[in-house]
């Protein structure tokens, strides 16, 4: 397999060895505008104790945890050279969605981008159940996570300059 | 003092039994990763039965349902496919 070679999965760090301040909270299902603004407006002077907190939070979180995945992904046994280079076009597309909504408000609301999230993550979980049940175990712990991550315009931009997100 | 009348023969049989279930296996594994990828796609399938090769990462696999795809990789390293 051309991707499963492209690198030593000895080398990629432990996913589900994530320290619990990893476990943001899932406000971008619920409070999906407040995270859109994060990016746009800084917070008022007279708020910034109040938000402060999870904007620290945020900024703390780990920005390798899906660029890890995706290796793993890569380098996993249980799919094939077709089936990891669909579901390699199929995170570009939601990424580039994600990255237009971020950019410019398109393709939202988002919660169609999410419910695009959610098929996709659903997809790759039936594919590795059988196969490979610690990706699969580990995707599935990180899903809320990972969607906080492509949520938050923040978090976005730092995945979105990661090389190699998209090789 | 070895024997080459037996050896020959002996190595040709081992090579007989280790390659072919090695082909066999890659065969379902391919029928399997494009049976994967047509489903993926939302075409309907039930199993790749045959496969064949129409070049470089390039497949015509025909399933049990009696639907034929081709599955291949274009220039933007998409996959595709195509009903045929």
């Amino acid at each position: 397999m051309a991707l499963a070679s492209c690198g030593d999965m000895a080398s990629l760090p432990d996913v589900s060895a994530r320290p619990p301040e990893h476990n943001l909270p899932s406000s971008t299902g619920g409070n999906v505008a407040g995270d859109t603004d994060v990016g746009n407006s800084p917070p008022p002077p007279e708020a910034g104790a109040g938000r402060k907190a999870p904007t620290t939070q945020v900024e703390s979180f780990p920005a390798l945890d899906l660029v890890s995945l995706i290796s793993r992904i890569r380098q996993s046994n249980a799919l094939g050279f077709f089936t990891k280079l669909a579901l390699k076009n199929a995170i570009d597309d939601l990424l580039a969605e994600i990255d237009g909504f971020h950019t410019n408000g398109m393709n939202g609301p988002i919660q169609l981008l999410r419910e695009h999230y959610n098929l996709l993550l659903f997809k790759l979980l039936a594919l590795l159940e059988e196969d490979d049940p610690a990706l699969f175990r580990d995707i599935a712990a990180s899903g809320e996570a990972l969607w906080a991550t492509l949520s938050n315009p923040i978090t976005f931009k730092r995945l979105s300059s990661i090389q190699g997100l998209r090789q | 003092m070895i024997n080459f009348r037996f050896v020959v023969p002996l190595l040709s049989l081992f090579c007989l039994l280790t390659t072919v279930p090695a082909s066999a296996e890659q065969d379902d594994w391919l029928k399997k990763d494009l049976f994967t990828v047509i489903t993926l796609k939302g075409h309907p399938c039930g199993k790749v039965v045959s496969v064949k090769r129409l070049g470089e990462k390039d497949y015509l696999a025909s399933c049990k349902s009696g639907d034929e795809y081709r599955v291949y990789t274009n220039s933007k390293q998409r996959v595709k496919v195509v009903p045929r």
